[in-house]
């Protein structure tokens, strides 16, 4: 073969289509491996990867799902998080994660009412939650809750005196409905007798009745709570205690108004100004600390309640006394202005928490008394209890195999022994042994 | 006759001080950090994660790291041993009887690449076997392990075809040995920049490391596997190609 100089530019040619062909076929076989991608967990008990409920629940929400993650600049910790969502991110790979340096960006951190650092949110759409527990079943439920947030509707009866939820006026309840809207949760005025109450109800709310309730209402609103409907139950004491509900449930609701004379240390002279200043160990008011303030309240006697636990709330003094309408003094000593009561109720494959929350007022979340001390709170804080999701998806908690690890001293000493010196020292004496041979 | 090629590369590798040597010194660093985390477990996290759910195990803070701090080890010491794979014959003139012989050049470089491959599967091999070791005292989650493993074993083999290819161009090993570890450690760093492969998927597809960290998590993936295995071809196709032009020119 003669060479010279075209065959030495074809040569050259030849080679660049050559690696050009090369890079092709690698790069056409990397874009067909990420395309057509199939991943295998090794791991124990595929703790790598999501369980069966968790990857059914992401497959059907159709929303976008994102996470927001307080966490300051610290690799490990979002590392732990980025794997976790990781997880989720294996089966539905449009799922956001965002950090966000609470110490960077308050005006976020406020917006989204976080007050540690490490706190962890999952959006639905534009519906928020937060992950109580950093582990898969929390964040399932987290989830679960916020894709069920959006059609959760807070029905408030109508029709018979009621205190409307969206009014304005002193009596009213706008300023708390208002809350309640911005929170996310969706009010509905229905008038039962009309409509019904409907299916989708998360909650039903009877506040301050005062008008009679016709039998036909009654029996729909004792069959939402045979149904195990959430209920939210404020009375009036100068209304209607609807005898027919307190007694489905087992309270005594007496037509009386505790009165109690702590509101003196702050200068209010009315005993029936009821001041409460500590709160019991129960979920809803454990963390308060500010004062809330009861103006017209009754008392509320679960001593008849059987099938539910219950827990009373709101405790007042031990020298409250309670006067009947006409100012008849009926006893005195500690009263429950309030009481959750729950129940567990099983369904085919989940559990469900049936809850009721009942006080002896309504004014105190009025238009007129909401801004008193924490009367707000307490108020967000019975909505969402009742309101909350309570049917807790089952997620395996997978642990790894080996989180007990078990060497005798012997055995510890043996390997360390083994992989310290005894394999180093062979592979240098065989190296030894080759140079010494080459040597000779 | 690719395996007689990659014999004779084996013998003239273990005949030589420099593969015991290099075997010697990262089996004793890496049972050093091994025994550092067998006993920051035995100590502290044990007793730390005791009680919380979902709480990492022995494989998950002994096996992993100990894999993440071998990739981290081998980076140096891979290019050191595949430097001379073909450089040294060129400067001796060596390759050029090679060449002329009836040999198939991808006999010379896959023989080549063989015999390096065996000598890091004994490296990997000492590695994994350390926390494999702990099974006298625990139930190790055999499956993250041999994924893991199987990680190591692909980015060193890696590593080497990079270096291979590198030892092609040159007839100094130590260009061959600092280009191979310049290029590594391009790939290795090149998706610090953009974190997250949301905003440059190609970045995050080309970081060498990324694909590893996945099987270290017990994440087997397709794609994952196929990067290194691709990795590997192109480097040994263009090592190859290399020394098909050079045989022309000649």
């Amino acid at each position: 073969m003669k060479i010279d100089a075209r065959t030495r530019w074809f040569n050259r040619a030849q080679n660049g289509v050559t690696v050009l062909l090369l890079l092709a076929v690698v790069i056409g076989l990397a874009v067909l491996s990420v395309r057509f991608d199939v991943t295998a967990d090794w791991t124990a008990g595929a703790r790598g990867s999501l369980s069966e409920s968790s990857q059914t629940l992401v497959r059907d929400i159709d929303e976008p799902i994102r996470f927001v993650a307080f966490i300051g600049d610290e690799p490990a910790l979002r590392e732990r998080v980025d794997r976790i969502v990781d997880r989720y991110r294996q089966v539905e790979s449009e799922i956001e994660l965002e950090f966000i340096d609470p110490d960077l960006e308050p005006q976020r951190s406020r917006e989204f009412g976080v007050t540690q650092a490490g706190e962890i949110f999952v959006q639905v759409g534009d519906q928020r939650e937060a992950v109580d527990r950093f582990t898969e079943a929390g964040i399932t439920n987290a989830l679960a809750r916020a894709a069920r947030a959006s059609d959760r509707f807070v029905v408030f009866a109508q029709g018979h005196g009621e205190p409307d939820p969206m009014g304005q006026a002193n009596h009213d309840l706008g300023q708390l409905g208002q809350q309640l809207q911005d929170q996310g949760l969706q009010i509905q005025r229905v008038n039962i007798a009309r409509d019904g109450i409907p299916d989708n109800t998360a909650v039903l709310v009877i506040a301050g009745s005062r008008g009679e309730w016709l039998p036909g209402e009654m029996d729909r609103v004792r069959r939402h709570v045979a149904d195990g409907g959430h209920l939210l139950w404020l009375v009036d004491p100068y209304g209607n205690l609807m005898p027919e509900l307190a007694d489905k449930l087992g309270l005594g609701l007496p037509e009386a108004t505790v009165k109690d004379e702590t509101g003196q240390a702050l200068g209010i002279d009315d005993p029936s100004m009821v001041l409460i200043f500590n709160y019991g160990d129960d979920s809803v008011t454990e963390p308060m600390e500010a004062v809330t303030l009861f103006p017209h309240v009754t008392m509320v006697d679960a001593s008849g309640v059987d099938d539910w636990d219950r827990q009373p709330i709101l405790s007042t003094s031990r020298d409250a006394w309670l006067v009947d309408l006409d100012g008849q003094r009926l006893g005195s000593g500690r009263f429950d202005l309030g009481m959750l009561m729950t129940r567990n109720l099983e369904d085919e494959d989940m559990e469900r928490e049936q809850r009721v929350a009942v006080v002896g007022s309504t004014a105190f979340l009025s238009n007129a008394f909401i801004g008193n001390g924490a009367n707000l709170e307490l108020g967000q804080r019975l909505f969402n209890w009742v309101s909350a999701d309570p049917v807790t998806l089952s997620v395996p908690v997978r642990s790894a195999p080996d989180r007990q690890l078990d060497l005798s001293r012997n055995a510890y000493t043996a390997i360390g022994v083994l992989f310290l010196m005894i394999l180093p020292g062979l592979f240098l004496a065989a190296g030894l042994w080759v140079w010494w041979r080459r040597r000779r | 006759m690719m395996l007689a090629i990659a014999g004779r590369e084996l013998r003239s590798l273990f005949l030589s001080p420099l593969a015991w040597t290099v075997l010697a010194v990262t089996g004793f660093i890496h049972a050093w950090v091994f025994l550092i985390q067998v006993d920051t477990w035995v100590d502290q996290l044990q007793p730390a994660f005791a009680g919380q759910p979902e709480a990492p195990g022995v494989t998950d803070m002994i096996a992993a790291p100990l894999f993440a701090t071998a990739a981290m080890l081998l980076l140096l010491v891979v290019p050191l041993l595949t430097m001379r794979l073909i450089s040294e014959e060129r400067r001796s003139g060596t390759l050029r009887l090679l060449q002329s012989s009836p040999v198939a050049v991808w006999q010379v470089v896959m023989g080549k690449f063989l015999a390096i491959l065996a000598l890091l599967t004994i490296m990997v091999g000492v590695v994994a076997l350390m926390p494999l070791s702990l099974q006298i005292g625990t139930q190790l989650d055999l499956g993250k392990w041999l994924s893991g493993a199987l990680g190591l074993w692909l980015l060193v083999g890696a590593f080497a075809a990079a270096g291979l290819y590198m030892s092609s161009l040159t007839r100094q090993p130590v260009i061959a040995a600092i280009t191979t570890f310049g290029l590594l450690l391009l790939l290795w760093m090149i998706d610090w920049a953009s974190p997250g492969a949301e905003d440059a998927p190609l970045v995050a597809y080309l970081s060498i490391i990324g694909h590893f960290q996945n099987l270290t998590r017990g994440q087997v993936a397709l794609s994952d596997v196929a990067y290194y295995l691709l990795f590997m071809g192109l480097f040994l196709g263009l090592a190859m190609h290399r020394l098909d032009a050079e045989r022309l020119k000649s």
